[in-house]
């Protein structure tokens, strides 16, 4: 996982470097923070380390697995903690099931006058508990960065995958409307 | 034939009266008890949703030293922490308010 993390960070960074060359560079500010879960559908199925594209193209790729939740926190600044609770708790014959996911992410924003740069990272809990389960996963995923589609590269990075599960999770930022 | 009538019609709204109002007295009764059940037992659930809730978020502030294991800045990891024990604080004061208002 590490060396495949390696590698994306450095796919990330020339990513960058080819966005700023594309467009000019603007230096930090708020961001949409964009955020994907993804589970396996078909076991042979490998996840992309970057899938590049409109997010059409990139839901396109995702043939074989299903969207488990697409987040979209607008406006996001350097420092914010985003939380998304997706869980469900479901009561049956008097006991309380526990099922989904629920992630705590912090986000960075780590631009320079000249260049834009942003990373993610956090934990996610994968549930299923209750009913005959007893599934509790915690995903660590380390401070990653995340392509910025402002800068004309409309990229999703995978920020971890999790094999017993089949889950992955996808992210990248995209500018306001009006920043465009 | 006007005062049969009238009788006739005093006699029925009377019986009608007679018969419906300790119905739809008891039937109040009978609505506002269920409601106040469910009312009580829809209290009692939310609590216990709380509750879990709670229980999750006190355990995650645990899992938030692994992310600094995995090489997460530790203000990072501060600021997570400090944002989950709000979290914390405020299902805790739900908590409270809902079992006060049982």
């Amino acid at each position: 996982m590490n060396k495949y993390l390696k590698w994306t960070a450095m796919l990330v960074a020339a990513l960058s470097l080819i966005g700023t060359s594309v467009s000019s560079a603007m230096a930090g500010g708020a961001r949409n923070v964009n955020f994907a879960a993804f589970q396996k559908i078909n076991p042979d199925f490998e996840y992309d380390a970057i899938v590049l594209g409109k997010f059409s193209d990139f839901i396109k790729a995702m043939d074989g697995v299903q969207v488990l939740f697409i987040s979209h926190t607008a406006d996001a600044v350097d420092g914010d903690v985003i939380n998304i609770q997706q869980d469900v708790l479901r009561e049956k014959k008097g006991k309380l099931g526990d099922f989904g996911i629920n992630c705590q992410l912090s986000f960075q924003d780590e631009s320079s006058p000249d260049n834009t740069s942003y990373a993610l990272g956090g934990l996610c809990k994968i549930i299923e508990i209750g009913h005959g389960k007893d599934l509790r996963l915690t995903a660590i995923i380390p401070m990653s960065s995340v392509p910025d589609t402002a800068q004309g590269i409309d990229a999703w990075v995978l920020l971890d995958e999790d094999e017993k599960t089949g889950i992955a999770f996808y992210g990248n930022v995209s500018a306001s409307k009006q920043e465009r | 034939m006007r005062t049969v009538m009238v009788a006739l019609g005093v006699f029925l709204m009377l019986a009608v009266t007679t018969v419906q109002f300790p119905a739809s007295a008891g039937g109040l009764l009978i609505r506002a008890a269920h409601a106040s059940e469910q009312g009580t037992s829809g209290k009692m659930q939310r609590i216990r949703l709380v509750l879990k809730k709670l229980q999750d978020a006190m355990a995650s502030m645990k899992d938030l030293g692994a992310l600094e294991k995995a090489g997460m800045p530790k203000k990072n990891v501060d600021r997570m922490r400090r944002a989950m024990q709000l979290k914390i604080d405020q299902m805790m004061e739900e908590a409270i308010k809902d079992i006060r208002a049982l």
